[in-house]
């Protein structure tokens, strides 16, 4: 299955791009947030300094841990670190 | 009847003032008596406190609250619009306040100088209807959002940097999350960029605190908001914008939660480990036999031209640079084999390298990696950067 993945604020910095693709090996249309979480950071390594602090979006709405996460062939998975500045 | 008497929802001065407000739908005269009766707190009077200030002060925000510690320096003026270069080294607060009162000179404008902390934080919100989170820093983010949900205060929270914003409305009822709610755990210090290291655009700001001040007028004014339990974020870079639905209220968050820990304000500093304020600390990781001042360096550098590794972004060496340096960011560093970075250098012979940056915080990194990389020289980092050679030795070098 292949998703839309976006990159906001330091994650863009980070990835130096602000969106990409990620395909998940698990041919199914839900897979469970830490199994997601992990795919995503695997494929964009230069994120990990802030995989703690993110807020993963999943078609625009946020996910918990332990969560079961639905996906579609347009999905798209928002990656979102706090910004503090201002 | 008399010709001299009628029955009126405002005066005629506010009739005047703001009708164009009033005219709006669904706004109108019961939203425009619940501003003039309220009070705004804006923590921050920076990039997105200007725009905040103003457009709240224009709408006729009965008191208006400004927190502030900093003064104006020529490197704001690009964003903070409510300053004047005339107000170039005075106090933020003292230049906001000017801005607001020019603006509408019925506004009650409170300052409060000084930090904004633990001790001082509850005294000074409990007083106000509603915050706006307008700060520059992790430790104050999370010491407002504490202070707003202890005291009970709807907290409209915005953040900017480079192309980048974000805004949310938090603790604004029941099911409504706070920042802990979905931030429990404040970032390592080191991957923390703030605007005066990544930059930041003006008008990415300035969408940012016009939507603050829009959701302030919506809250006061019509006891709702469009961004409550959500989140806006704006890539301007891209044009993209999302909105994203949060979770509802964590029945464990610290604060907001159902048997909070969190009941009065914390230590933030130590909780975030890092100031309440957007200033770049100054490191010191290396020993003094691995360091030389900007005049030691003055001194070499004129009997003969030294090897210099550069390591700020791209984007930075561009501003300016010593001729002598050459460009390996802190990243290729760490990245790059020995070999090419020597090649680059052109770094024969066990020549000494010398190590420069912005203000010397990421050379005293790079030294540490080169030393391992480049047994057989000697690598110092230049004490203070870019910043001290430009105060000590050279004030017509282009500094930021």
């Amino acid at each position: 299955m292949r998703v839309k993945i976006l990159f906001f604020g330091e994650a863009s910095e980070l990835a130096q791009k602000t969106e990409d693709f990620i395909d998940f090996p698990e041919n199914q249309d839900e897979i469970t947030y830490e199994i997601a979480k992990m795919r995503i950071f695997e494929k964009f390594k230069n994120l990990r300094k802030i995989e703690n602090i993110c807020i993963l979006a999943v078609d625009e709405k946020y996910s918990s841990p332990g969560e079961m996460l639905k996906l579609h062939q347009f999905s798209e998975i928002a990656i979102i670190p706090p910004i503090s500045g201002g | 009847m008399d010709d001299f008497s009628w029955t009126a929802g405002v005066s005629r001065d506010d009739a005047q003032r703001y009708s164009r407000q009033i005219l709006v739908n669904d706004f109108g005269v019961k939203a425009q008596k619940s501003l003039l009766s309220s009070k705004v707190l804006i923590i921050g009077a920076g990039g997105l406190g200007c725009p905040v200030g103003i457009y709240l002060a224009g709408a006729g925000i009965g008191t208006i609250g400004i927190v502030d510690y900093d003064t104006v320096s020529i490197d704001n003026l690009h964003r903070q619009i409510a300053h004047k270069e005339s107000e170039v080294g005075k106090r933020k607060t003292d230049s906001l306040k000017n801005s607001i009162l020019a603006l509408n000179s019925r506004i009650c404008v409170e300052i409060h100088e000084g930090t904004f902390d633990s001790k001082s934080a509850m005294e000074i919100v409990k007083n106000y209807d509603i915050v706006c989170d307008c700060s520059d820093n992790v430790a104050t983010r999370y010491l407002v959002n504490d202070v707003c949900v202890i005291l009970n205060k709807t907290l409209v929270s915005g953040s900017a940097l480079r192309w980048d914003g974000q805004l949310s409305v938090y603790h604004f009822g029941e099911d409504c999350p706070c920042y802990r709610c979905l931030f429990p755990n404040p970032p390592n210090p080191e991957n923390v960029t703030n605007c005066s290291e990544g930059g930041v655009l003006g008008p990415i700001v300035g969408i940012i605190g016009s939507l603050q001040a829009l959701e302030v007028l919506k809250i006061l004014g019509m006891k709702e908001s469009s961004y409550a339990g959500k989140m806006f974020l704006f890539n301007g870079r891209d044009g993209k914008t999302r909105t994203i639905g949060l979770r509802k209220r964590d029945k464990n968050c610290a604060v907001c939660g159902d048997s909070p820990t969190v009941i009065k304000p914390i230590d933030y500093v130590l909780f975030c480990g890092a100031g309440a304020h957007d200033k770049v600390e100054n490191l010191k990781i290396l020993a003094d036999s691995e360091r030389i001042s900007v005049e030691e360096y003055r001194d070499l550098r004129r009997i003969e031209k030294p090897i210099l590794l550069d390591t700020r972004p791209n984007l930075e060496f561009e501003i300016a640079h010593l001729p002598e340096a050459k460009n390996i960011t802190l990243s290729e560093v760490k990245n790059l084999e020995a070999e090419k970075i020597a090649q680059t250098l052109e770094a024969t012979n066990n020549r000494d390298i010398f190590v420069i940056c912005h203000r010397g915080n990421d050379s005293q990194r790079a030294v540490e990696i080169l030393r391992d990389k480049f047994a057989n020289h000697k690598i110092r980092d230049i004490i203070g950067g870019y910043d001290k050679w430009a105060k000590n030795i050279n004030q017509d070098f282009p500094i930021y």
